[in-house]
């Protein structure tokens, strides 16, 4: 690695010495199986559609990963779901509606609790009712299911789920001379970042095209885009992007500790420090606000070994 | 610590306090200085045991016999091995940790159980996890596996936990259930779970269940069945060879107490438990 002076560059990729603000939030993992893949797929598609951000979505889910029959309580195909909200009611109420539309409603599915610990929230305590009294509460090894009658059988399901503290924004900021070549670096950063556990990636496809700062001109929105970032405004603005730069898109990851979102963030960088200049790669930044608002610091020098 | 009985008291006795908590801090000289119940006596525990310090991790009963009562009735944790038969009333009031029965175990056994784990490895007398007299609840919570058969009343007014009986159950089993699991894999007597109100029931297949005030629901296969499969293949090494899931056909009732409970009649495979080992 090469050190200009000026900044750090990896394979030619300049890297900002800069700072992504993070935030605190409050995360559950839940286990949905089903009788495939197939159908388990289709409801956790369900319960984490419309969770790209609290702002406007009162949750950020996203898959996390397949889990194998062997690692599932029943021994059928399964999909581990991460979900962050901004506390545990607001948590809680996600679950409820998510479980209750996408879930429950899903052929096959049962759903378990993805996470252990004594702070909790309902998950099955709530479905139940849909049982109109005909459910069934049962307890196998310590941990309490609610059978409830659907028109394929019975939908399983815990009774609730451990939360944990968790984090919520770390994100990079990935600059190109193209559209195409900024996709490209994306979903290639996208693709390391999506193998990693205890993490996702909430955005749309992972990526977000529309990096926002906060505040807005207008009163009644909380937040607005990011004109440095926006390259038609290069003229009209105290533009972030050097000249030459036709386009950026900023990564968000949510993790459930410190140390998952900086393996996030290193995979993530790393592959896009890979495809290099070669690929209209031209640098690598990071959202924040002054360190005001975030309560945690993801410097990108740091993350990626060296910091001068 | 290790009990070894060298005289069998001439009456019941009361065992109930003492506990592997209690021995772990008690050396053997105190330990075997205790004063227990026996009618109306209070004889020391060392006139009848010979109390040593050996095995540290666990309380160890040698030479155990039937009037050996209310063995383990107290434990919060800890392990217990009872080298012989126990009394009745073993685990009755039980909270926590394990006692293993190498013998058989008297009657009342886990009444009143909260917590813990109970193995019998012989048979087990009447009212296994059922309501003591002048009680309105049985057991509820924690687990008892019974590796042979189990007198009449097993269950009786169960409140919640799981009660494994790999042979047969006696009459009346589960009568009057309000919570729980009960698991026959040998059958049952008549008039099984009479009056329940709620709870589970599995029969092994040697018994077709009929009773007037029981539903039939169908077959069912669902996903408890798999999770309660897994459950007792990992409890106990004797269940190893049970299937992955178990269909089984059900009935709903007792509908003349308007209950809710359940009672499955296991569709176990040809030749019971002798088959291959469930992969998951």
């Amino acid at each position: 690695m090469s050190v200009p002076l000026g900044g750090v560059v990896i394979n030619g990729v300049k890297i900002e010495d800069v700072f992504a603000e993070a935030f605190a939030m409050t995360a559950t993992r839940i286990v949905i199986t089903a009788v495939s893949y197939k159908w388990a797929q289709h409801a956790a598609e369900n319960t984490t559609g419309f969770a790209t951000s609290i702002i406007g979505c009162g949750v950020e889910a996203d898959i996390e990963r397949r889990l194998s029959p062997f690692e599932t309580p029943d021994g059928r195909p399964g999909i581990a779901v991460l979900l962050f909200t901004a506390n545990k009611k607001e948590l809680a109420r996600q679950l409820a509606a998510r479980i209750g539309q996408c879930v429950l409603t899903c052929p096959t599915t049962a759903l378990y609790a993805g996470m252990e610990g004594d702070d909790r929230v309902p998950m099955g305590d709530h479905t139940r009712y849909f049982g109109d009294g005909h459910q069934i509460a049962k307890r196998v090894g310590g941990r309490r299911f609610w059978r409830i009658p659907v028109m394929d059988g019975e939908f399983l399901c815990e009774d609730s789920t451990a939360v944990s503290p968790a984090i919520g924004g770390g994100n990079f900021i990935i600059m190109a001379r193209s559209q195409a070549e900024v996709l490209q670096a994306g979903e290639a950063a996208i693709d390391a970042m999506a193998r990693l556990d205890n993490i996702i990636l909430p955005f749309p496809g992972g990526g977000v095209r529309s990096g926002s700062k906060v505040g807005s001109r207008y009163k009644n929105l909380a937040a607005s885009t990011h004109e440095r970032f926006c390259p038609t405004l290069q003229g009209a603005t105290a533009s972030a992007l050097a000249p030459g730069v036709e386009a950026a898109m900023e990564i968000v990851v949510n993790g459930l500790g410190v140390q998952d979102i900086i393996n996030a963030m290193r995979a993530g960088m790393q592959a896009v420090c890979h495809l290099g200049p070669a690929n209209g790669i031209t640098g690598i930044t990071a959202g924040n606000y002054g360190g005001k608002l975030g309560k945690y610091e993801f410097h990108l020098w740091e993350i990626l070994g060296d910091r001068l | 610590m290790i009990l070894t009985l060298a005289r069998e008291p001439p009456a019941r006795l009361d065992m109930a306090d003492i506990t592997p908590g209690l021995c772990a801090q008690k050396s053997a000289r105190e330990v075997a200085a205790l004063k227990l119940p026996m009618g109306r006596e209070r004889p020391a525990l060392g006139d009848f045991f010979e109390v040593s310090d050996e095995e540290p991790e666990r309380l160890v009963v040698r030479e155990s016999g039937p009037r050996l009562g209310g063995l383990g009735a107290r434990m919060a944790d800890g392990k217990m091995l009872v080298e012989g038969d126990a009394g009745d009333l073993l685990a009755a009031g039980m909270r926590g940790g394990e006692i293993t029965v190498r013998g058989n175990a008297g009657h009342h056994c886990a009444a009143r159980m909260s917590g813990g784990r109970v193995t019998v490895e012989g048979d087990a007398g009447r009212f296994i996890g059922g309501a003591l007299p002048g009680h309105m609840r049985g057991m509820k919570g924690g687990a008892v596996v019974v590796h042979g058969n189990v007198g009449d009343r097993a269950a009786d007014r169960m409140r919640g936990g799981l009660l494994v009986v790999g042979g047969r159950a006696g009459a009346h089993c589960a009568a009057r259930i309000l919570a729980g699991t009960v698991v026959a894999l040998g059958g049952c007597g008549p008039r099984a779970a009479v009056g329940m109100r709620r709870g589970t029931l599995a029969l092994g297949s040697a018994d077709t269940f009929e009773d007037p005030f029981f539903h039939p629901s169908g077959r069912y296969a669902g996903v408890f069945m798999t999770l309660l499969m897994r459950h007792l293949r990992g409890l106990d090494e004797r269940f190893s060879r049970l299937p992955t899931n178990c269909p089984s056909q059900r009935c709903i009732g007792d509908a003349s107490v308007a209950g809710k409970g359940e009672v499955l009649v296991l569709e176990l495979p040809p030749g019971g438990l002798g088959g291959p080992p469930a992969t998951a």
